[in-house]
C-alpha cells in the first residue's frame, strides 16, 4: 500500500488534491482537499466598505459569481435592516437562475460528455441574460447592497432568450443522460449510505441554521498526515455529518456519483423555464433598488442556493465597514463527503467522480 | 445613392474627380450634402434642420435600429444626460444641441446589452471611442456587432457645465434657467432668453470656458462616424451632412427615398467656412501640443 | 490556431471566455491546465491566466516550464497582466498572518502580449487571436505594449505628446502602474486629456465609475483592473 497525492483537474479553477492510499491500483482510503493559495476573502474584506465585499465575492470563482455577490449583499441587508423592493427580489432570483444555467452549462461542456458545442451555446445564452439583468455577462456589477443598480430590464428579451435556449437545453439533457448511462456501466460503485441532502430552497434564497453548520480546520477534519500538512481549506458539516449540496441535493439526491451531471442538465431546463416565467411576471422598469441604505452597524447572514450548492455568508458591520466576515461555500460541504465516494475506484475514475460532484479548489479555499 | 442624389441635384460628385470639401480637412467621405427634416416637428425640436432626429426616427421606424444612445436634458436647465431612446417621442424629447459635456458612452453598455441594433450619437471624441471599443473590446462586448449607426456631431470644443454657467454669467449676463435657445452660427454663440432678447458672443471667447482637453483635439467633423452632421457651412435651418461609410449611405438613402429628409448640394451652403474652421481646429491643436505637457517630471 | 491555457490564481472567468472563443471561432484548445496534467504540448500560443503567489514554488515552476515551451505567451486578463483583482489576495486566512506575496503572472514570465479585462470580453480575445493569426502587427501593438514592463519605460517622452492620440508608449507614461493601469484612481489625466466621453464607465467591470462630466472612481468598488484606462480613447488610438 502506498499513499499518493494526486492533482485532480476538474475543469474548475484552483488546485484540488486527493490524498489516497492505493492498493493494487485501487483507492482504499482517500481525502479531498485544496492546495490553492487562499484568496482569503474573509480577511481581505476586513475594514473595507461593504460594497467591496460584494465585488470581491463575485471574483472568488467563476461558477457562482453572481450568487456569491448576492449572498454578501443580502447578508449586509440583513445586518443593516435594509428592505429590498419586491421587484429587486424577483430580479435577483432571475439573475441567480441565469447564473445556475451559465455555471452548469460550462461544467457540462468541459466534462467530456460530448456536449461541448450545445453546452457553450447555453453558456452564451445565460451570459446574455446575466448581462441584461446584472449589467455585465460575468461578475454582474449591478449587484449591490439595497437591490440591483439597474434602471430597466428588457423583460421580453430575457424571456425570448430563455425560451429559445430551452430546445438546446433539452438536447443537452438527452445527450448527458445517455453519456452518463455509459459512464455508469463502466463505473461500478458499491451502494453505500447516502449522505443527508442540504438545500435552502429549490430556487434561490432561504434560511439555514448556522448553528447546525460546523466548520472544521484541516487539523480537526482530516485524518491523514499528508492532507493535514498540505490542505489550505476548511471543511463544513451539517448536524455533525457530511452533507450533500448542489444540483443533486436540490432534486433529492444521487444514487450514483456520476449522476450529478444529469441533475445539472435537468436543472438547466427547469431554470430556463423559470427564467421565462419570472421575466414574464416582472415589471421592466420597476423599482430595483432602495436608496435607504445607511453605512450602519449590525450583524447579519444570508444563505443562497448557488449553482453548486448552499452558500452561506455571515457579516458583522461597523459603520458600513466589514468587521467580521465568513463565507461557507458549496465546496466546503462537498469536501467533507468527497473522500467517502472514492474507495474502490481507480485513479482515472477518481477524476470522473470528482468532476461530476463539482469541486473547485478555488471555491474550497476562497 | 450617388446616382439618385445626382438626379435630385443635377450636379457632379466625387466620381468626377471633383471633391466639394477637402478630405484632408474634413476626413474621408462619400458624399457631402445639405439636409433638413421634411417634417415640421423634427425641425422645430431639432437644432438646425432636425436632420439627426429625423434620421434616427426613420431608422427606428424602419427597424434599422431598436434604440439610440443620445443626450437628453437632465434635471438642471441645459444640463445634458445620456439616455437610451427607444421611441420617436423619446427622440423628440432629446432633440437639440446641448452645450456642455454629456458622457453619452456611459449608456452604451446598457444599450448594447439590451438591444441587437443601436445607433450612437456623439461628439467626435465619442465617435472615436466607439470605434476603439469596436476593435479593442476590453470591457464592453458586442459593440462592433450591435452598433449599426454612428452619427457624429460637428464640434469645435465642448464646455463643462460650470464653464457654460460662467460663460453666460460673465460674457452674456444671462442665467441658464432663463435661456430659451442656444446656438452657434456664423462664428457666434447666440443665446435667446425668455424675454425674447437675443445676445451673442464670438465663438473665440468660448475657448476660455471650454474643457481643457478639447485643446488637443484635431477633429471638427467626427471623421470616424458613419454620418457626420453639423450646422457649420449650412444656411439657416439646414445641416451639412457628410456620409462616410456604406451603411451610413444606405440609411441616408432610405431616409431620402421615404421623404423624411430633403437634401441639396453642399455648394448651396458655405463649404469654404466649414473647411476653414476644420483647418483652424487642426492648427489650434498643433499649438496646444507646443505647450509640451509632460506627464512626469523629467528625470534630472 | 492551436491554443493552450495555463490557469494560475484566478477565478476562471477569463478561461471560460477563452474556451467559448476557441469553440466558436474554430481555434483548437489543445491543452488546458484546468483539464489536463503534464507538459504543454506544441502550440501556437499559450495563454496565462491569473496571478502567482511568490511563496508558491510549484506554481512558479509550472509557469516557467510552460512558458519555455511556447513561442507566443499572452497574459489573459488583468490578474495575469497587471495584478488586477488578485492583487488583493492575502494568501492566508488569519489577519495575523498576512503575507502579501501575490503578483501578476507577467512578473514571473516574459509575455509577448496582454489582454486587459476582468474578464476580457469574448470579442477582445477573438479579435486578438485573429490579429495574431494574420500577423497584423499594427493591431497587435497595443497588446504588445500593455504586456511590457511599464516601469522600465523612459519617463522622458521621445517627442511632445502628438495630439489627442499619442503613441501607446507615450500615453502609458501618463499612468501610475503601481496600482493598476489607471492613474492613481484617475482613468486618465482629468483636466488635460479627459473629454468626458463616458467609455470608461461603460467598460468598468465593477461599475466603479460614476460620471457626470468626468469620471469619479468609487474606491469602494474599484478592483484595479485597468479596463477603463485601456478603453479610454485618449490612452491610445485603436
Amino acid at each position: 500500500m502506498r499513499v499518493e497525492t494526486l492533482r485532480v483537474a476538474t475543469g474548475e479553477p484552483g488546485e484540488l488534491r486527493v490524498v489516497a492510499e492505493i492498493t493494487e491500483g485501487k483507492v482504499v482510503n482517500a481525502e479531498v482537499c485544496s492546495t490553492t493559495t487562499p484568496l482569503s476573502w474573509e480577511t481581505l474584506v476586513l475594514e473595507k466598505p461593504v460594497e467591496f465585499a460584494v465585488v470581491a465575492a463575485e471574483r472568488v470563482c467563476r461558477g457562482c459569481d453572481a450568487s456569491a455577490g448576492l449572498a454578501v449583499a443580502e447578508a449586509a441587508e440583513d445586518a443593516l435592516g435594509v428592505d429590498v423592493p419586491d421587484d429587486a427580489r424577483r430580479a435577483r432570483e432571475l439573475l441567480n437562475m441565469a447564473n445556475v444555467v451559465k455555471s452548469h452549462a460550462r461544467t457540462l461542456a468541459v466534462a467530456d460528455l460530448g456536449v461541448e458545442e450545445p453546452a457553450y451555446e447555453l453558456v452564451r445564452a445565460a451570459k446574455e441574460i446575466v448581462r441584461m439583468v446584472g449589467g455585465k455577462p460575468q461578475h454582474p456589477p449591478a449587484v449591490t447592497v439595497g437591490g440591483l443598480a439597474i434602471e430597466r430590464i428588457p423583460v421580453e428579451r430575457v424571456e425570448s432568450v430563455a425560451k429559445d435556449a430551452v430546445e438546446t437545453a433539452e438536447e443537452v439533457l438527452d445527450d448527458v443522460e445517455s453519456a452518463v448511462d455509459d459512464l455508469r456501466e463502466d463505473l461500478e460503485v458499491e451502494p453505500r449510505e447516502r449522505p443527508t441532502e442540504l438545500s435552502v430552497s429549490d430556487t434561490y434564497r432561504g434560511d439555514v441554521d448556522r448553528g447546525a453548520i460546523e466548520v472544521l480546520t484541516p487539523e480537526e477534519f482530516y485524518r491523514m498526515r499528508t492532507t493535514r500538512r498540505i490542505a489550505t481549506n476548511l471543511v463544513a458539516q451539517y448536524e455533525g455529518k457530511p452533507a450533500l449540496v448542489g444540483p443533486a441535493a436540490r432534486r433529492g439526491g444521487a444514487e450514483h456519483p456520476v449522476e450529478h451531471h444529469v441533475a445539472r442538465a435537468e436543472e438547466i431546463v427547469s431554470m430556463l423555464d423559470g427564467i421565462a416565467d419570472a421575466a414574464s411576471g416582472l415589471d421592466g422598469s420597476g423599482e430595483y433598488r432602495t436608496d435607504d441604505v445607511e453605512a450602519g452597524s449590525g450583524e447579519g447572514a444570508a444563505a443562497v442556493e448557488a449553482p453548486e450548492g448552499v452558500l452561506v455568508v455571515r457579516l458583522r458591520l461597523r459603520n458600513g465597514r466589514v468587521d467580521e466576515a465568513e463565507m461557507i461555500t458549496p465546496s466546503n460541504f462537498k469536501a467533507a463527503l468527497a473522500g467517502d465516494l472514492l474507495p474502490g475506484l481507480t485513479v482515472e475514475e477518481v477524476e470522473t467522480v470528482l468532476r461530476s460532484l463539482g469541486l473547485s479548489g478555488r471555491c474550497l479555499t476562497h | 445613392m450617388r446616382g439618385l442624389l445626382r438626379k435630385i441635384l443635377g450636379k457632379k460628385d466625387r466620381r468626377d474627380g471633383k471633391m466639394k470639401l477637402d478630405p484632408e480637412l474634413v476626413g474621408e467621405y462619400r458624399g457631402a450634402y445639405l439636409a433638413r427634416a421634411t417634417e415640421e416637428r423634427f425641425r422645430e425640436a431639432g437644432q438646425d434642420g432636425g436632420t439627426v432626429t429625423a434620421l434616427l426616427a426613420h431608422a427606428l421606424e424602419e427597424g434599422y435600429i431598436e434604440a439610440a444612445v443620445v443626450s437628453t436634458t437632465g434635471s438642471d436647465p441645459w444640463r445634458p444626460r445620456p439616455t437610451v431612446a427607444t421611441s420617436v417621442e423619446e427622440l423628440l424629447e432629446a432633440a437639440g444641441s446641448k452645450y456642455s459635456i454629456s458622457p453619452n458612452l456611459s449608456a452604451l453598455e446598457t444599450a448594447v446589452g439590451s438591444h441587437d441594433s443601436v445607433a450612437v450619437v456623439g461628439t467626435p471624441c465619442q465617435v472615436s471611442a466607439v470605434r476603439k471599443l469596436e476593435s479593442h473590446a476590453y470591457g464592453v462586448a458586442d459593440v462592433a456587432e450591435r452598433v449599426k449607426l454612428l452619427i457624429g456631431l460637428f464640434c469645435s470644443e465642448n464646455l463643462t457645465y460650470k464653464g457654460l454657467t460662467e460663460l453666460l454669467e460673465k460674457e452674456i449676463e444671462a442665467d441658464l434657467s432663463s435661456v430659451e435657445r442656444m446656438d452657434i452660427t456664423a462664428g457666434k454663440f447666440t443665446v435667446v432668453t425668455s424675454d425674447g432678447e437675443e445676445r451673442s458672443v464670438s465663438v473665440s471667447e468660448l475657448r476660455r470656458y471650454a474643457n481643457e482637453a478639447c485643446g488637443f483635439c484635431t477633429d471638427l467633423t467626427a471623421e470616424d462616424a458613419d454620418v457626420s452632421v453639423g450646422s457649420t457651412g449650412a444656411p439657416d435651418g439646414w445641416n451639412v451632412v457628410l456620409v462616410r461609410t456604406g451603411r451610413g449611405e444606405r440609411i441616408l438613402q432610405s431616409a431620402v427615398d421615404a421623404e423624411v429628409l430633403e437634401v441639396r448640394d453642399v455648394d448651396e451652403g458655405d463649404p469654404a467656412t466649414l473647411e476653414r474652421l476644420a483647418s483652424d481646429k487642426r492648427e489650434r491643436a498643433e499649438s496646444a501640443r507646443c505647450a509640451v505637457w509632460r506627464p512626469y517630471p523629467t528625470s534630472p | 490556431m492551436r491554443v493552450a491555457l495555463l490557469s494560475l490564481m484566478s477565478c476562471g472567468s477569463c478561461a471560460e471566455n477563452l474556451e467559448i472563443v476557441c469553440q466558436s471561432e474554430g481555434h483548437e484548445l489543445v491543452w488546458s491546465s484546468l483539464r489536463d496534467d503534464g507538459e504543454v504540448p506544441d502550440v501556437d500560443v499559450l495563454f496565462v491566466d491569473g496571478a502567482v503567489d511568490f511563496a508558491d514554488a510549484d506554481a512558479r515552476e509550472r509557469l516557467e516550464r510552460a512558458v519555455s515551451s511556447a513561442d507566443v505567451v499572452v497574459s489573459l486578463g488583468s490578474c495575469a497582466a497587471t495584478g488586477g483583482f488578485e492583487r488583493h489576495a492575502i494568501g492566508m486566512r488569519e489577519p495575523a498572518r498576512y503575507h502579501f506575496t501575490v503578483f501578476p503572472a507577467a512578473k514571473f514570465a516574459d509575455t509577448d502580449y496582454a489582454i486587459i479585462g476582468c474578464p476580457p470580453t469574448e470579442d477582445a480575445i477573438a479579435s486578438f487571436l485573429e490579429a495574431l493569426e494574420e500577423g497584423d502587427d499594427d493591431r497587435l501593438e497595443p497588446y504588445r505594449v500593455l504586456s511590457g514592463d511599464f516601469h522600465g519605460l523612459d519617463p522622458n517622452l521621445p517627442s511632445p505628446v502628438r495630439g489627442p492620440e499619442a503613441t501607446v508608449e507615450d500615453v502609458l507614461l501618463t499612468s501610475n502602474k503601481d496600482l493598476c493601469l489607471g492613474c492613481d484612481l484617475d482613468v486618465v489625466e482629468r483636466e488635460l486629456f479627459c473629454t468626458g466621453c463616458g467609455a470608461c464607465a461603460a467598460s468598468c467591470p465593477a461599475w466603479a465609475i460614476e460620471i457626470d462630466e468626468k469620471p469619479e472612481i468609487r474606491e469602494d468598488r474599484c478592483i484595479r483592473c485597468g479596463t477603463c484606462f485601456a478603453t479610454c480613447p485618449r490612452s491610445f488610438r485603436a
